[in-house]
């Protein structure tokens, strides 16, 4: 079974030809007569072909059509009121269906609707048994007129309204199309047409139709009908002569066997041997809107179709998948050799590395720690400071001064002495640790001032004058007096004897912080 | 149960999960492998810049080899890296002693602990606190004292504290007598050795 291949039926009141649709061409056309022979031999054809689904059209006088307007509505009102309508006009065939033309352009704008039906249902019913009993899927029931505005497109007849005339196997059959939508088609049976053929009977049929669209009011008396009169034989020869000399403004195109195999996927042929095989083609080629078949009758298509579109979701997921999956390999094989030619090429890169450091001096320690080590040497050598400095700038201050008696020196390298500075740990001092530039060069310097006059200002002075000459020394940043004889400070209390002299009750002793400046490496 | 089974969805439908299980697994494993891939390729990738950045920093290694290696090998001598070299010290202050002609040093040497420099806080360095007390004649001895204690490369130390302080003299003695007490506190560095040997 080809992609897209499928039945397609038109049966009429006394034979049905079956074709089948195959490579966007009908093929294999059978006819089959309205009996049980035919019938027979019709369920061998359909059981043959099980995996196929069928469509059908239907050539036949008991069918029915009628525009109405009905009030715009939409969704399950919509569907309501077209269902109820339908009941009331059909209720003996279940083979009716209505379509949505348009709507109407005035104050209401109503919705015009096209109702169709085949009236006598016995006309489909053996052949819809034989569908049934064949299991095969039925697509749909299509009238034949139906595919009537498609052939007036393929052959380039939309301009205007045209009444499009054929020959079919049920007879002569009559559709008037306007702005590519079927309005009227009339069939005149077989019986109904003179031994001399659709010629004898062409004229005056035409002329009945002029008057039943007229009754219509799809088109007055005066306005020009065109006429398209699709030959596929020689019956019609003559009839455009025929027609055009009954006047009325009636323009006669007629469309022979050639154009239509050349607008058609269509041999000349076939169109010869198989009358209905011009509808069939057009059923082929494009599926009308209006389907008559009844729900029941679609089950079986629906439940293919809907299985054909899992098998086909499930295709297109496993292709999906397949190629991700595939392009996803693809690409690790890639990377796979990508990585060895990384690989390969670090070797490489090593080697050369190696081979260049064979020819380096010996090294005692890997490099970083080579390089950290020696410049932590450095910088503890850089910040180790001795008591020289600090104990050269308190000899310049003696020098100039006799009368200061040194009791005692503290020097520290590291967080500055403080006036009330104790013994501390390391840790407190915080000399490792701090960065160099935060260490500084400190001195508490003890001392007492060696006097006679025991006057208490004379002392003070010569205590101060003693601090100012530390602070005068460039290598000095501060020198604070933190503690004198007597506590001269406003905020603490002060008392003593004045029989005794000042330096027996208070003494001379001080004490004087020195920080020092940075010393200039 | 039946119904479900004779749907005529039941078959189209099952195919329908398996695949797309089957789809879902194979995606996920073959992205799982490709992901693999990219971050094997992205691993050789920053290892080759790596190789092929080392090979062109090669000359500063040399360089940085020439301009380190021979004072890294003279602190190695000196004591600075790898274990304490406390008997080393103890000598130095024994030498430094006798070369000054002091009155004897004493000292006491703490724990190690870690040595914190700032500038280099990746080094791997320790001190030990080493206290000392001297007697002095005069305040040029402790600096004298210090130099050759540094000049014996017994170590690396810095000094953190001294304290000076004025001390009765003996009645008068035919030699020298010290008249100043000196307190000092030295911390001795030792960096690590490569390898983390320490004793």
């Amino acid at each position: 079974m080809a992609f897209g291949e499928r039945l397609l039926l038109c049966v009429g009141a006394a034979q049905a030809t079956l074709g089948r649709w195959r490579a966007g061409r009908l093929v294999d056309c059978q006819t089959f007569s309205d009996d049980d022979r035919g019938l027979r031999r019709f369920s061998d054809v359909l059981t043959a072909a099980r995996n196929l689904q069928i469509h059908a059209l239907v050539d036949a006088v008991e069918e029915d059509y009628r525009t109405e307007l009905l009030p715009h509505t939409m969704g399950r009102d919509r569907a309501g009121m077209v269902q109820r309508r339908l009941r009331q006009l059909y209720r003996n065939s279940p083979y009716n269906a209505a379509v949505l033309q348009g709507r109407e352009t005035d104050k209401r704008r109503d919705d015009r609707y096209l109702f169709a039906a085949l009236t006598n249902a016995e006309v489909f019913l053996p052949w819809a048994e034989a569908i049934e009993d064949a299991k095969i899927p039925f697509a749909g029931l299509y009238l034949l007129p139906m595919v009537m505005p498609q052939l007036a497109e393929r052959l380039g007849v939309t301009s205007a309204p045209t009444l499009i005339i054929t020959a079919t196997a049920s007879g002569l059959r009559q559709s008037f199309v306007a702005q590519g939508q079927l309005r009227v088609s009339r069939l005149t049976p077989l019986e109904r047409i003179g031994a001399g053929g659709p010629m004898d009977n062409l004229v005056e049929e035409v002329g009945n139709t002029r008057l039943y669209l007229e009754a219509l009011k799809l088109r007055s008396a005066d306005d020009p009908l065109s006429v398209t009169l699709i030959e596929t034989g020689d019956s019609m020869r003559g009839a455009v002569a025929a027609l055009e000399r009954q006047g009325g403004n009636l323009q006669c195109t007629r469309i022979d066997a050639a154009t239509l195999a050349k607008r058609l996927p269509l041999s000349m042929s076939m169109l010869r041997d198989t009358p209905d095989a011009l509808m069939l083609t057009l059923l082929g080629l494009r599926t009308p809107s209006v389907n008559l078949a009844p729900a029941p009758a679609l089950r079986r298509f629906q439940v293919r179709t809907t299985q054909r579109a899992m098998y086909a979701t499930a295709a297109a997921i496993a292709a999906t998948g397949l190629t991700f999956a595939l392009a996803n390999v693809w690409q690790y094989s890639q990377l796979v050799a990508q990585t060895s030619e990384q690989r390969m090429e670090t070797a490489r890169w090593q080697e050369r590395y190696v081979a260049v450091t064979l020819q380096f001096p010996e090294a005692p320690a890997p490099l970083e720690t080579l390089q950290r080590t020696v410049e932590a040497a450095r910088h503890i050598a850089g910040q180790t400071r001795t008591p020289e400095r600090a104990f050269a700038v308190v000899a310049t201050a003696l020098d100039a001064q006799a009368d200061v008696g040194l009791k005692k020196i503290t020097w520290r390298h590291g967080e500055p002495l403080q006036d009330t500075d104790t013994p501390r740990s390391t840790a407190q001092r915080g000399a490792p640790g701090q960065r160099s530039a935060e260490r500084v060069e400190s001195l508490a310097i003890e001392a007492e001032i060696n006097t006679v006059s025991g006057d208490l200002r004379t002392t003070i002075a010569s205590i101060e004058g003693f601090a100012q000459r530390l602070r005068d020394d460039a290598r000095v940043q501060s020198a604070t007096i933190v503690r004198l004889p007597l506590n001269l400070s406003p905020g603490s209390s002060l008392s003593g004897n004045t029989q005794e002299r000042t330096e027996q009750s208070a003494g001379s002793a001080f004490r004087i912080i020195v920080v020092l400046r940075r010393a200039v490496a | 149960m039946n119904r479900w089974l004779a749907s005529p969805f039941t078959g189209p439908a099952l195919l329908l999960v398996m695949v797309s299980i089957t789809v879902v697994t194979l995606g996920w494993y073959s992205f799982q492998i490709a992901d693999r891939g990219r971050a094997e390729a992205a691993r050789q990738q920053r290892a080759l810049d790596e190789a092929r950045a080392r090979f062109q920093r090669s000359g500063d290694e040399r360089d940085l080899l020439t301009r380190y290696a021979p004072e890294y090998r003279a602190l190695a001598g000196s004591g600075f890296i790898g274990a304490e070299q406390r008997v080393n010290w103890i000598d130095s202050l024994r030498v430094a002693n006798d070369a000054t002609g002091l009155f004897g040093v004493q000292y006491q040497i703490g724990a190690q602990s870690p040595y914190n420099l700032p500038e280099q806080p990746q080094a791997a360095l320790t001190q030990s606190p080493m206290k000392i007390d001297l007697r002095l004649v005069h305040e040029g001895d402790l600096m004298r004292f210090l130099r050759v204690l540094a000049r014996q490369q017994a170590g690396v130390f810095t000094i953190n504290e001294c304290v000076l302080e004025r001390i009765t003299p003996a009645e008068a003695a035919p030699r020298p007598v010290p008249n100043l007490r000196a307190d000092c506190e030295l911390a001795w560095i030792t960096a690590a050795r490569p390898g983390g040997e320490s004793r």
